[in-house]
Formats: structure tokens, C-alpha cells, sequence
């Protein structure tokens, strides 16, 4: 019998081991929700709940950092716009952070109201990068790049936070290609956007070399083409 | 008729002779000088230069003093547009070493007349970071700790932005502005 009950007590005290620290973590995620939540309470917008359930995804999925969020929500607190235009920036970014990282998103808005520009066009900002991320993230799908959970890389995937890296950079290179003017038909152009973007980034070991040639040795100008005007299609 | 008579006569008919030509030798001087200055070589800028370089003492010290006055004007022009120059290449590597070592990155905008100059990027969140110019010469600069990553940023002169910092990367188009951009590798790993 005192067999039986030391066991079942060594039983919960393995389980409340491997217990613990999911629920810390959980905890710690409801703060982090907790915290957006107040901030976006200051802005009084009707799809607050909305707006909170996709940032919380977001956050599941670690596509976001709950320091920018909260800081581009004071950002847009102050920002001279009407409640209607304020809602739908963010409901930009909010509908985007369930599929892809987006810091490049909230980089935008928080540029976008320090230069003083108009919420109509810093919708249309994120809107066309919201595209971008999505495509790029599929881009790197089709050429067989994954995205895992683990912070290991593995024979078939990325750890998360690399693999968010070569999208948000792909991404925000074909953009800033688009905004400038260039030819969505020059893909060749594009590609070299990408290839000495990324290869910076290598050299400053922000991103390792060998995702670097993973995407470079992957993709072709004529992906790249396909995915701008596919784009500038929708928009 | 005596002689006397005779020599008034002459004198009478010399004194006529010289009334009626007179009207030929009036301005005569001036005719003469107004010829002259015609059939002379006007001057040029290539006798100017034969007769500056003519091998002649006078010619040579002219090209002395001309020499001389050129240099000293230069000289000059130099000193003072060094005295005005934002940061010399020295002073720049001077500085950027020095922030390098410690970490940092250099942030460096000229603006003599400038009452504030700021830095804004996205590694402050687009939020206004103050330069200074702590010895008054119009060169404002900042120390910032960056981690490794790609960097876009301008300045902020007086409310107005500036996207082009001669010291970037390279530059990005952004809401239809110039942003600069910067690279910033591990200490020690720059190139």
C-alpha cells in the first residue's frame, strides 16, 4: 500500500513537471494578450474583440512581438485620423499575423504616421506588403522550403524565426522594388534585389548563408514576375 | 621800288600762301595720332599670355607673381572650406572608430544652421532620437548600439526629413521619400 501511494505521488510530481511550464508559458501568453488588450481598449474601435483574436493567433504562431504591437497601438492613438481609417490599418495588420510574420507590417504603419501620411495610403501600404508576405511565404512553400516549430532546423523545415526571416526579407524586397517604379516584368532585377539583400544579411550573420542559398539557388526570375503581378492584380 | 618794299611784298604774299593752306594742317595732330592708333595691334589675351611668358626678367617675375597670388588664393579657399567641411575623412574615422569599438553605429548629419536635428528608423520605432552638437561647429552626431540587421532610417532637420545620408548602404524609396539604409555586421566583421 505505502508503495502504491509513494509512486502515485512520484506520478504527479512528474506530472506536474512536465505540466508546469506549459502553463507558465500559457500564462505568460495571456499577460502578453492582457496587454495588447488595454492598449487597443484606448483606440475604442468596434472590432477591438476581431482585432484581438487575430493578433492572439499571431501571437500563437509567433508571428509577432508584443512590444511593436504595442507600441504601433500608442502610435496610432495619437495619430490624427478618424476611428474608421484607424480601424481599418489595423485590421490590415491583424488580419495578416494569423499567416505571416508581421513586423514588416507594423514598420510600415509606425513610418507612415511618424512622416505624417495619409491612413488611405499607409493602408495601401500594408495592404500590398500583406500580399507580398503571403506570396513569398508560398513562394518558399512551393520551392519546398518549410516552416517547423522547433528551434532545430530540420531535414524538412526551417526553425520558425529563420524561416519568418526569408519572407519578411523576400517580401520586403520585392516591395521596395515595386515602390520604386521597377518593372514587375524585370524579374531578373528582383532576383538581384533579393540575392544582395539577402547576401548582406549573411555577411552580418543575421540570417545563416546556408538559407541564404537555399533561396537564392530555389527561386528564378520568372517566380518572381509571376508573384508581383499576381500582386499588383489583386490590388 | 626799293628793297624794303620788296621784302614787305614777299612777306605780304608768304603770310597769304600760309592763310589759304592753314585749313590743311588744322587737327592735323589728331588726324595723325587717330592713323597711328589704327594701324596698331589691338591687344589680346594671347599678347597677354606671349608677353607674360616671354623669357624677359619682367616677364618672368610676372609669372612669379602670378604664381604666388594663385597659390596663396587657393591656399586660402582651402583652409576655409576645410574649416567648413561637416567632418574631415579623418575626423569621420576617428569617430567611427571610436564607435565602433564601443559598439555603436555613427549617426553624423551637417547642419550649421540647424536648432534640431533627430534620427529616425525602425530601430527606434520611427520615434525621434536627438543628435547634438556639443562644440557648436553645426556637425550633429549620435552614437546608437545596434544589433546585426538592416537598418532604414533619415533625419529630421528642423521638422523637415532628409533620407539620404551620404554615409548609407544604400537607399529605399518609402512612401514616396528616400530612406537611407544601413548594414550593420558583428564588431569585427566589418569590411
Amino acid at each position: 500500500m505505502r508503495k502504491l501511494i509513494v509512486s502515485a505521488i512520484a506520478s504527479l510530481i512528474v506530472l506536474i513537471l512536465i505540466v508546469s511550464p506549459v502553463v507558465a508559458a500559457d500564462n505568460a501568453q495571456q499577460e502578453e494578450i492582457a496587454k495588447i488588450g488595454q492598449a487597443l481598449e484606448t483606440l475604442e474601435l468596434s472590432s477591438s474583440g476581431k482585432i484581438l483574436e487575430m493578433l492572439e493567433t499571431g501571437l500563437v504562431q509567433q508571428h509577432l512581438m508584443v512590444d511593436k504591437v504595442i507600441h504601433v497601438l500608442e502610435q496610432l492613438a495619437s495619430y490624427q485620423a478618424v476611428k474608421v481609417d484607424k480601424e481599418k490599418i489595423l485590421l490590415s495588420v491583424a488580419r495578416a499575423a494569423p499567416k505571416v510574420p508581421i513586423g514588416l507590417l507594423i514598420d510600415k504603419v509606425e513610418e507612415g504616421i511618424a512622416r505624417g501620411i495619409g491612413p488611405v495610403v499607409i493602408q495601401e501600404v500594408v495592404a500590398r506588403r500583406s500580399l507580398l508576405l503571403a506570396e513569398a511565404r508560398d513562394l518558399l512553400y512551393e520551392k519546398r522550403i518549410f516552416r517547423g516549430a522547433n528551434e532545430e532546423a530540420s531535414f524538412f523545415a526551417l526553425p520558425a524565426e529563420r524561416f519568418d526571416q526569408l519572407v519578411t526579407q523576400v517580401a520586403a524586397a520585392i516591395a521596395e522594388y515595386l515602390e520604386a517604379g521597377g518593372s514587375p516584368l524585370e524579374g531578373h532585377k528582383i532576383y538581384e534585389k533579393i540575392n544582395s539583400r539577402l547576401s548582406a544579411l549573411a555577411r552580418g550573420e543575421v540570417i545563416p548563408l546556408e538559407d541564404v542559398k537555399l533561396v537564392i539557388e530555389r527561386i528564378d526570375p520568372t517566380d518572381l514576375t509571376r508573384i508581383s503581378l499576381g500582386v499588383l492584380d489583386q490590388l | 621800288m626799293n628793297r624794303d618794299r620788296l621784302e614787305d611784298l614777299i612777306a605780304e604774299v608768304l603770310r597769304q600762301e600760309v592763310d589759304e593752306a592753314s585749313y590743311c594742317i588744322d587737327g592735323l595732330e589728331d588726324r595723325v595720332v587717330t592713323e597711328l592708333d589704327g594701324r596698331l595691334p589691338k591687344p589680346s589675351l594671347l599678347g597677354f599670355v606671349k608677353k607674360m611668358v616671354a623669357p624677359t626678367r619682367a616677364g618672368q617675375l610676372t609669372q612669379l607673381a602670378i604664381v604666388g597670388a594663385t597659390a596663396a588664393v587657393f591656399l586660402i579657399i582651402g583652409v576655409f572650406i576645410a574649416d567648413k567641411l561637416p567632418v574631415s575623412n579623418d575626423n569621420y574615422q576617428l569617430l567611427t572608430s571610436q564607435a565602433s569599438a564601443a559598439g555603436e553605429s555613427l549617426f553624423v548629419m551637417p547642419a550649421p544652421t540647424a536648432k534640431s536635428v533627430t534620427v529616425v528608423g525602425n530601430f527606434t520605432g520611427w520615434e525621434a532620437m536627438p543628435l547634438s552638437d556639443e562644440d557648436g561647429d553645426g556637425i550633429w552626431t549620435a552614437k546608437i548600439s545596434l544589433s546585426p540587421g538592416r537598418y532604414e532610417y533619415a533625419f529630421v532637420v528642423d521638422g523637415k526629413w532628409w533620407g539620404q545620408d551620404p554615409l548609407a548602404d544604400e537607399y529605399v524609396q518609402s512612401f514616396g521619400q528616400y530612406n537611407s539604409v544601413r548594414y550593420i555586421v558583428r564588431a569585427g566583421d566589418e569590411a
